[in-house]
């Protein structure tokens, strides 16, 4: 405060009245007022104006995008495999992560940290670059292409590029930092002496590592899902680049209606569906976090 | 025995954390591990409790090697500095935990889990959650949660240090009473010597992974078997002494304070040699002395109520004594004034160098 205080005395500002001890019960309102305008103005807003576009059709307020949706078992379809997308995804990156996260959590070694920045450092790329190389790697003559056809999984011709499988495996691969940050922080905070605490009382290490550390990792657990989930069914790269036409989602089609067919209440109408659904998985997150406030890990 | 450890040893890399430590306990002693931090008494229990793999050495515990044994067959009580209690579990939940990893039947568990919660007075709080509770109440749930498995060893890692000063006396000769009524044996950590001194049958005192001296609070306090122990428990004023003559396992010193006559044995004290001498602070005599006749002159008196601590400056050399006295009996004794200070020769520990 005293370093910003010359700035605030300088003449022409009003800022000597900032520091009058009338005015400091205003400081946390003052302070978090810039993020407010910003996030009112630029999220907020035009979440309200898009919510306004999809119930207009020509020149009046109207269901009729939110009919065409719901009357159309194409966009059922396309809702599904968005979903499915978030939940493939969602539990992918989670058994992926969950062992990751403990090792380096857990790790005692000095290597601990260089491994940590190296697990995040995709991070670092572009989701379009990252999905780019996975194309390049899934088109007929890629080499995962070609190891699935050596595998004898798939017969040629055959190729990951535009299908759900190539989005979802490229997804897992750009999302798994995210899943594998959140959980380290959370097996940070538990106590190590906690699983000790169980082994000496007879628990063989797995069941102490379930009785103990993933219980009480449950809410971060829940943190990571949910952010996984919701950016998987509302991220546009990846499945624009790696699926296609041919791997619509939600994101994808939302794209198609506003650029390609310039119907931007539609588009509207399905921006909002796929809102609602991320709004209400997070207000069930918020319910169950409540519900186990009691058993919540002590930091 | 109960216990035997020996020649138990663990080197990470080039660093020794413990170094060929053996104890036998008996059934029902408890065994301090004391030393500042650093000096393997954590790594020595955590290899005891089996999360540490010893590089070297055997536990035993009522005849059964356990020392390639993982922490969940080895039937140890564990209490942790921190309490370590399940936060997600409730204080009747924690105590029951190993009982149930022990397939304890309901009934029986119940049973031992409400007996455990009287013992350690911890009534009405059973359906507490850990965060609700006080430190010392804390306290008693770990200990309960280890004590109710019927453990074949008690280990506690630094169990009072989370409690604050009133607390601790009366905590650690609870869980003493509790210790001998049960008849357990047990080891514990701590780097506090009053605490060790108070609840300990015996005291290893640790330095640089290796044991210094094990031996009753009174034996380590009045005959330490080097300088580390001395210095480390208690006070103690070391004085720089010369072998002035030796007669068979007699010999006469000369140092700072006079001339003493002390019983010895070894090579270390022929006539000529340098020798350390300490002696404790309540065993120096203090008497006030006319300005040119005295030793030294008093640099600070420290009044605590009960004892004072008086440092006297020598007027050889700047060394300084710390001399305890009585905190009623400070008569004629002030800041400045010249002292004379005497020693008795059984109230003196020698030291080779």
């Amino acid at each position: 405060m005293t370093a910003a205080r010359p700035v605030l005395d300088a003449p022409g500002t009003d800022g000597a009245a900032a520091s009058s001890p009338r005015l400091i019960p205003y400081v946390p309102v003052l302070l978090f007022a810039p993020c407010f305008i910003i996030y009112a103005v630029l999220f907020i807003w035009p979440q309200l104006s898009l919510l306004a576009t999809s119930f207009v059709d020509g020149n009046q307020w109207s269901v009729a995008h939110y009919q065409r949706f719901l009357g159309d078992g194409y966009y059922w379809e396309l809702l599904g495999r968005t979903l499915f997308l978030g939940v493939i995804t969602t539990v992918i990156t989670l058994v992926l992560g969950l062992p990751v996260a403990y090792l380096l959590a857990r790790m005692q070694s000095r290597w601990a940290g260089f491994l940590l920045v190296i697990t995040t450092f995709p991070l670092l790329v572009s989701a379009v670059v990252r999905s780019f190389g996975w194309m390049v790697l899934f088109f007929r003559d890629g080499l995962v292409s070609k190891l699935v056809v050596a595998l004898g999984l798939a017969s040629p011709p055959f190729q990951l590029m535009y299908t759900m499988s190539g989005v979802v495996i490229a997804l897992a691969q750009v999302l798994l930092p995210l899943m594998v940050l959140t959980l380290y922080g959370v097996f940070r905070s538990i106590d190590r002496d906690l699983e000790l605490a169980a082994m000496s009382l007879g628990a063989r290490p797995s069941l102490a590592l379930w009785l103990v550390t993933l219980r009480l990792a449950r809410g971060g657990i829940l943190a990571g899902s949910l952010l996984v989930f919701s950016l998987a069914i509302s991220t546009f790269a990846t499945p624009s680049l790696v699926g296609g036409a041919r791997a619509h989602v939600m994101s994808t089609a939302i794209y198609e209606q506003t650029i390609e067919l310039l119907n931007w209440p539609f588009a509207a109408a399905l921006s909002s569906i796929l809102l609602v659904f991320v709004l209400v998985l997070a207000l069930v997150y918020g319910r169950v976090l409540e519900g186990r406030g009691q058993t919540e890990a002590r930091p | 025995m109960e216990i035997v450890i020996e020649n138990l040893a663990k080197v990470y890399g080039n660093a020794h954390a413990v170094r060929d430590f053996s104890v036998t306990i008996a059934k029902g002693e408890m065994v301090a591990l004391l030393g500042p931090s650093g000096c393997g008494k954590t790594t020595t229990l955590r290899m005891v409790a089996g999360f540490i793999k010893p590089s070297a050495g055997r536990i035993v515990v009522r005849g059964r090697d356990l020392t390639g044994l993982p922490p969940h067959k080895r039937d140890t009580g564990l209490v942790f500095q921190n309490y370590a209690l399940f936060p997600h579990l409730t204080v009747a939940e924690n105590i029951a935990f190993g009982l149930r990893r022990r397939g304890v039947p309901a009934a029986e568990r119940d049973t031992r889990v409400a007996n455990m919660i009287a013992t350690m007075q911890l009534t009405g709080l059973a359906d507490r959650l850990p965060r609700q509770l006080s430190g010392g109440q804390q306290q008693r749930v770990a200990v309960a949660r280890a004590l109710v498995i019927n453990p074949s060893i008690l280990l506690l890692d630094e169990p009072f240090s989370n409690l604050d000063a009133k607390l601790r006396e009366s905590t650690g000769l609870e869980l003493r009473r509790i210790q001998r009524e049960l008849g357990l044996t047990s080891i514990f950590v701590t780097h506090d010597q009053n605490e060790a001194m108070a609840i300990a049958d015996r005291i290893a005192v640790m330095n640089g992974g290796a044991v210094e001296q094990i031996g009753s609070a009174v034996d380590i306090y009045e005959r330490p078997r080097t300088r580390f122990v001395a210095d480390f428990i208690g006070s103690a004023n070391f004085l720089s002494a010369t072998v002035e003559a030796r007669d068979g396992n007699v010999v006469t010193l000369r140092h700072g304070l006079g001339v003493s006559v002390l019983p010895v044995e070894g090579q270390a004290f022929d006539k000529g040699r340098s020798v350390t001498l300490m002696v404790r602070p309540e065993c120096v005599a203090i008497h006030p002395a006319a300005a040119e006749a005295g030793l030294g002159t008093i640099e600070t008196i420290s009044y605590q109520g009960s004892s004072a601590h008086i440092f006297v400056k020598l007027r050889d050399g700047d060394r300084t004594m710390l001399v305890e006295r009585h905190g009623r009996e400070l008569a004629g004794l002030e800041v400045g004034k010249t002292v004379d200070l005497n020693v008795k020769a059984q109230d003196l520990t020698l030291f080779a160098a």
